[in-house]
């Protein structure tokens, strides 16, 4: 665009009418009425703050949007702890007030091992775990001493997801307030970045909450509910703390399948219990099968069931080292089944789909079996998962 | 209670930008009109006063839109499936506290058998198909 320069004497008064003429000639429709120039500075004002305070003006609104979040993580963390609050009155009819106990509950941390050394580092993580564990047992039925070994458990379920949203807005906030401290833009932008999966997360935690309290199976116990389809009416019993074990055939091989103790939120330790299987039958099992659920990828079907080679078990990897450590001791072949879900769906109520799929799985756990082993084999079939609201 | 409270907000929230929808058209209309007669002032006034209605009202049907989705999905029913293993009798109700898997509710209304529940699952409210 092509500007001409007023030429008048006096300086300040030359600049003036310049900034003037400019406006002027920016004007739409050329008009030189006050509110028309007064828009055109009003735009001009705009371009020279985009310019200069550009990334101020973004950090302010990522601030504004980061501050919406931290406000809305506060709500959904105090309604979390206030469902936990409800329902251990509840179930739990404690004698006292647990809020104080509950609130403390809350704040507890766990430090992990030393990891300069790592020879051993699996055993030392193991002991911290069902150390954590079994405190966090003990303080939930302090706090609900009429509950029942189930109730415990999903008690316990519940204030662990309690705890997980109360440390997600704590970490959100510490961020957001570094960042509005130090009015570093990169910090800022960072957390901003991050915030949709942390406030997918934190929704899904909050619809956990819910169907712990409720005790209603979630999409995680899609493996436990295969193992209960395959147990059903067979005779029971405890392989290792928290685990179950039925034998049952499937066309003419031994099946031995196993989960975690229901119908209270519980995944047991499955890494021991295939372990003790293994030796009790002194390294004679043909074929180890793991169902567990699986995180798909965003566009990937949910129920979707999978195939592959490997211990299918989430969690720091404790278990997952016991079973791999096993099966390479008698060299047995470890298989996969999964089902595909979201984050959201393993930890929120079990969809449809998930439920409809067990009977599919265990046609595809047949199939394997079937190609991979012999009559008379002896295979253990481990469905992994929480099993809240699933019987054995 | 609260979700039926929640979504009730969206609904006036939506009407709302709506009307606002509304007036800015009839804002941009008038603006094209005082455009035709060369009354630039009222031209600028209302162009902008109908240029900004129209952002914030679209930007808040969008957001109540996005709301209304997500309460939708929150919405979900979960069912208990009872099954009698006798006669394959079939019940499906919604989940009461305490239901779980294999749980025994009582006998079967044909043959005397033992009703047992044999899933239960979260339903999410059919998704309008898009052509």
């Amino acid at each position: 665009m092509f500007i001409t320069a007023p030429t008048r004497s006096g300086r300040s008064t030359e600049d003036a009418d310049l900034i003037f003429d400019v406006a002027l000639q920016l004007a739409p429709t050329g008009g030189n009425s006050a509110l028309s120039t007064l828009m055109n500075l009003v735009i001009f004002g705009m371009i020279f703050a985009s310019f200069f305070f550009g990334q101020q003006i973004q950090s302010r609104i990522a601030i504004l949007q980061l501050d919406g979040a931290v406000r809305k993580l506060e709500f959904i963390k105090s309604d979390a702890k206030a469902l936990a609050l409800r329902t251990i009155k509840e179930i739990g009819k404690p004698k006292d007030d647990p809020l104080s106990a509950l609130s403390g509950l809350l704040e507890q941390f766990f430090i992990s091992p030393v990891d300069m050394d790592p020879a051993g580092i699996v055993g030392k993580l193991d002991h911290l775990l069902d150390v954590r564990d079994l405190k966090f047992k003990a303080d939930v039925k302090k706090l609900a001493p009429e509950a029942t070994d189930s109730q415990v458990n999903n008690l316990e379920n519940l204030v662990e997801a309690s705890w997980a949203l109360n440390l997600l807005y704590k970490i959100v906030r510490h961020f957001y307030l570094l960042g509005k401290k130090t009015s570093s833009f990169y910090v800022i932008l960072q957390l901003q970045m991050l915030l949709p999966m942390i406030m997918q997360e934190a929704e899904a935690y909050a619809g956990a909450a819910k169907a712990f309290a409720l005790g209603q199976p979630v999409g995680d116990g899609a493996g436990a509910l295969v193992a209960s389809r395959l147990m059903r009416d067979h005779e029971k019993r405890e392989v290792d703390k928290d685990v179950m074990v039925a034998e049952t055939a499937i066309e003419g091989r031994r099946i031995m399948a196993l989960k975690a103790k229901g119908p209270g939120g519980n995944v047991g330790k499955p890494g021991d219990a295939i372990r003790t299987l293994i030796e009790e039958n002194t390294g004679k099992v043909a074929m180890v099968v793991m169902v567990d659920a699986a995180l798909k990828f965003e566009g990937e079907k949910t129920g979707e069931i999978t195939e592959g080679i490997g211990a299918a078990i989430g969690g720091v990897g404790t278990e997952r080292y016991k079973i791999e450590a096993e099966a390479t001791k008698y060299k047995i072949p470890v298989y996969a089944v999964i089902v595909k879900e979201s984050i959201q769906e393993a930890i929120t109520p079990m969809k449809k789909e998930s439920a409809e799929d067990a009977n599919g799985v265990i046609e595809r756990i047949k199939t394997l079996i079937q190609e991979n082993t012999k009559e008379g084999d002896l295979v253990i079939v481990a469905g992994i998962g929480n099993t809240v609201g699933i019987a054995q | 209670m609260e979700a039926k409270r929640s979504g009730m907000y969206s609904y006036l929230m939506v009407i709302f930008s709506i009307i606002i929808l509304a007036w800015a058209v009839w804002a941009m209309y008038n603006a094209v009109n005082f455009q035709q007669q060369g009354n630039t002032e009222n031209f600028y006034f209302y162009a902008a006063a109908s240029s900004i209605a129209i952002v914030l009202a679209v930007s808040s049907i969008m957001q109540m839109r996005r709301r209304i989705l997500l309460l939708q999905s929150l919405a979900v029913k979960v069912l208990s499936v009872i099954l009698c293993a006798n006669c394959g009798f079939k019940v499906v109700r919604a989940f009461t506290q305490g239901d779980f898997v294999y749980k025994e509710v009582g006998n079967c209304q044909q043959c005397k058998g033992t009703m047992r529940i044999d899933s239960i699952y979260a339903e999410e409210p059919p998704k309008k198909s898009r052509p």
